[in-house]
């Protein structure tokens, strides 16, 4: 026992490594133009500006920029007007972006999210108001969104209806981290069915206070998207 | 049976009801005193929104102790945009202003209309506490808050308010939890415990107990079929549920 929690509060004190923040910078700023979410064109903030909307300091932000240069996703004008502008690039780079990602931890990645949503649902069906079912079942509207929006607000609801502050800051980092990939627009055609309809169902399951309902329903609603996503890229990587 | 009773002595959970009462109207008082400088800012006409600034060292003077989020949000203004001057954070070294994505076409818009913070007091033209709720606007936290309507020419105009953390509430009511000396906790108008003193009715769980409304409505204290009372926070849509 003792030894179990001594070797558990070594990693939790493991000293974080600065060039992992500038590689989690670069993988979203990556995920965001790969996926349209940052268009053509488009000026990002300052350093400043990054470096604060990111928690980050400044040298790791011109460290991530400098990376996004090398793989071509940004450009750097200098002078009046300056700045790092989005170069958006082809399909193909999307495709080569997904491609290159670890199955392995996008498989352990997908695991932590399905937990969390899970449990989120779970304890949601438990503590509902009829006044918290209707803001979740006002999430589940069509309101022409992307899927990938969807996604993030009916997930991020269902958190909050759990009482769960934790639970809800964690939607919002994976749905940054792996929402814009899991939610692709290139994942999700016609005959992937409605997202809507998965969202009612679980709205359901909670609002009937059925909890082991609304979990499994949850879980196989991610495990789906997870199962296409895994697919592209064993589809990609393929010689 | 569940039909109000009279009672004679004071009921155990009545100092606690006193003790919250006496917080929220504090706190109520720090809106207050926000809406009343917002207000006046509209005296010579509607100002721009830029010209919230001014209130910058109220508001931030306002945070502390167990108000950890305050300040105003406004209906659009003379340059068309929404006043918004909320600061958050009681440490000093903390302090941050809050920023609102307030682009409809944005993955993390925020639509202001949609919060029961700023919707209740426009439809009610009345002070509201929200909550227990999942703050995952502002500070991501469980949070209260207590808003106020501010009123232009007889208009809704925004909400001044302040917010507190559910877990910093819990800590500053603890002796008095401790001191009831039965089963208890402190409940919204919904049966959703902030703060209790039994495992079982922890915060964030609901009471499923429709004499709670019934009681907040009355402003009256209630004891119930299974000899609970149902002790409102003076007006306030708070009440203490102690049990035998």
């Amino acid at each position: 026992m003792g030894t179990d929690r001594a070797s558990a509060r070594a990693v939790v004190f493991t000293p974080l490594d600065p060039h992992s923040r500038a590689e989690t910078v670069v993988r979203r700023l990556t995920d965001a133009i790969t996926f349209g979410l940052l268009t053509d064109a488009e000026q990002l903030p300052s350093e400043a500006e990054l470096a604060a909307q990111f928690g980050v300091s400044r040298v790791t932000v011109r460290e991530a920029l400098v990376a996004l240069r090398h793989r071509d996703l940004l450009e750097t004008r200098r002078g009046r007007g300056g700045g790092s502008f989005v170069r958006a690039p082809a399909d193909t780079v999307l495709l080569a972006r997904l491609g290159e990602l670890s199955l392995p931890n996008l498989q352990d990645t997908a695991d932590h999210y399905v937990a969390i949503a899970g449990a989120a649902a779970r304890l949601a069906a438990q503590r509902a108001t009829p006044d918290d079912i209707e803001r979740v079942e006002e999430e589940t509207r069509d309101r022409g969104w992307p899927v990938h929006r969807v996604e993030r607000a009916f997930h991020l609801e269902v958190a909050a209806v759990a009482q769960s502050a934790r639970l809800a800051r964690e939607e919002v980092r994976f749905a940054t981290e792996l929402g814009t990939l899991l939610w692709s627009p290139v994942l999700h055609s016609d005959d992937t069915g409605d997202p809507h309809a998965e969202h009612r169902a679980i709205t359901a399951a909670i609002a009937e206070g059925d909890d082991d309902l609304a979990r499994r329903l949850t879980e196989e609603h991610i495990e789906t998207a997870v199962e296409r996503l895994i697919n592209l890229h064993l589809t990609l990587v393929e010689p | 049976m569940g039909q109000a009773t009279t009672r004679t002595a004071a009921p155990a959970g009545a100092a606690l009801a006193g003790h919250v009462t006496t917080l929220a109207e504090q706190t109520f008082t720090v809106a207050d005193q926000l809406r009343r400088l917002t207000e006046d800012l509209f005296a010579g006409g509607v100002p721009h929104s830029a010209d919230l600034a001014v209130l910058r060292p109220q508001v931030v003077a306002a945070l502390g102790g167990l108000i950890t989020g305050a300040g105003v949000i406004t209906t659009p203004l003379a340059d068309d945009r929404s006043g918004l001057e909320w600061w958050m954070d009681s440490r000093p070294e903390g302090r941050t202003r809050l920023e609102l994505d307030l682009d409809p076409a944005s993955d993390t818009f925020v639509d202001v209309s949609r919060q029961a913070w700023f919707a209740v007091p426009r439809t009610t033209g009345r002070r509201h506490v929200t909550g227990p709720y999942v703050d995952y606007v502002c500070a991501e936290q469980y949070t209260l808050t207590f808003t106020v309507p501010l009123t232009v020419r007889g208009a809704f105009a925004g909400i001044a308010g302040a917010d507190v953390f559910v877990g910093d509430l819990e800590r500053a009511l603890r002796p008095a939890l401790r001191a009831v000396g039965a089963s208890v906790a402190l409940v919204n108008t919904q049966g959703r415990v902030i703060a209790g003193n039994t495992a079982h009715h922890i915060t964030g769980s609901l009471v499923r107990e429709p004499h709670i409304r019934a009681a907040l409505q009355e402003a009256t204290t209630q004891t119930l079929a299974d000899g609970a009372s149902v002790i409102p926070c003076g007006t306030l849509p708070l009440a203490v549920l102690t049990w035998p």
